[in-house]
């Protein structure tokens, strides 16, 4: 089934892709590593930030193999949290 | 036991950190001890003259999971009240980016729980921090990674004094 992840950036990610979002047609189910997959072909500037990037749906970190589904709304938007560095 | 007080405060704000509340001197009559800490934006990062910060954050993983350190600190050091609050948006310098409090009966577990509060949040929770300089360039420190099924070839741990990204 063909939907839309919406990628979230956050701290330096959202310089580096030059905005605050991107919303990736995809096919369904699918897992968060292979989405980030096709979203590296198409922002490749993304790749070597995103090797230590958390994930994370809704208020959860997930892993990459986090699976990507059509049941829930929310399960289609994933932040991209860069290393942190706050206090 | 959850510890009630100060339960609504936002633990990530924008607004000016109300620090005397957080103290929660009025409460705990059982504690001898209170300890915090205040993280302020200074003028200089490693020779360069700092102009403000700018702090952005994943409110809904921040918020959650600085809620569940205070409550994993006071279990561990059995201490009845720890208290973070951490401020994001544009800071100039010398303002308030971070409080931490923590009440114990005893001064040692007061000052243990506020240092470990500090080192917890600012290693584990998703905000980041980008320095602007008077020279006009700016960087967003690097900090710790903090995926959990990263592979085994990146660093365990890095530190914000460790050499950053600079965009200008």
């Amino acid at each position: 089934m063909s939907s839309t992840v919406r990628f979230e950036f956050y701290g330096k990610l959202r310089r580096i892709a030059g905005m605050d979002y991107f919303s990736l047609p995809i096919k369904l189910p699918t897992t968060i590593g292979a989405a980030i997959s096709e979203l590296v072909e198409i922002l490749p500037e993304l790749s070597q930030s995103l090797e230590s990037c958390a994930c994370a749906v809704g208020d959860e970190i997930v892993l990459r193999n986090y699976i990507l589904d059509d049941e829930s709304s929310e399960n289609l938007s994933v932040a991209l949290l860069p290393p942190v560095a706050g206090g | 036991m959850l510890c009630r007080v100060n339960e609504s405060i936002d633990r990530v704000q924008e607004a000016d950190i109300q620090i005397d509340p957080l103290l929660a001197k009025d409460y705990f009559p059982e504690c001898g001890g209170l300890a915090f800490f205040i993280g302020t934006v200074r003028n200089l990062q490693e020779g360069k003259s700092v102009k403000s910060l700018t702090y952005t954050a994943y409110k809904p993983v921040a918020e959650k999971m600085i809620r569940c350190i205070e409550q994993e600190i006071e279990s561990q050091y059995n201490v009845p009240y720890v208290r973070v609050v951490h401020r994001i948006g544009s800071l100039a310098i010398g303002e308030t980016a971070i409080c931490v409090v923590a009440r114990a009966v005893h001064r040692r577990e007061a000052f243990e729980a506020c240092e470990e509060a500090v080192e917890r949040v600012k290693h584990e929770v998703p905000v980041w921090k980008e320095e602007f300089y008077w020279d006009g360039s700016s960087v967003f420190v690097e900090g710790c990674c903090i995926r959990r099924d990263r592979p085994a070839k990146l660093c365990g741990h890095s530190h914000h004094h460790e050499p950053r990204e600079q965009i200008t």
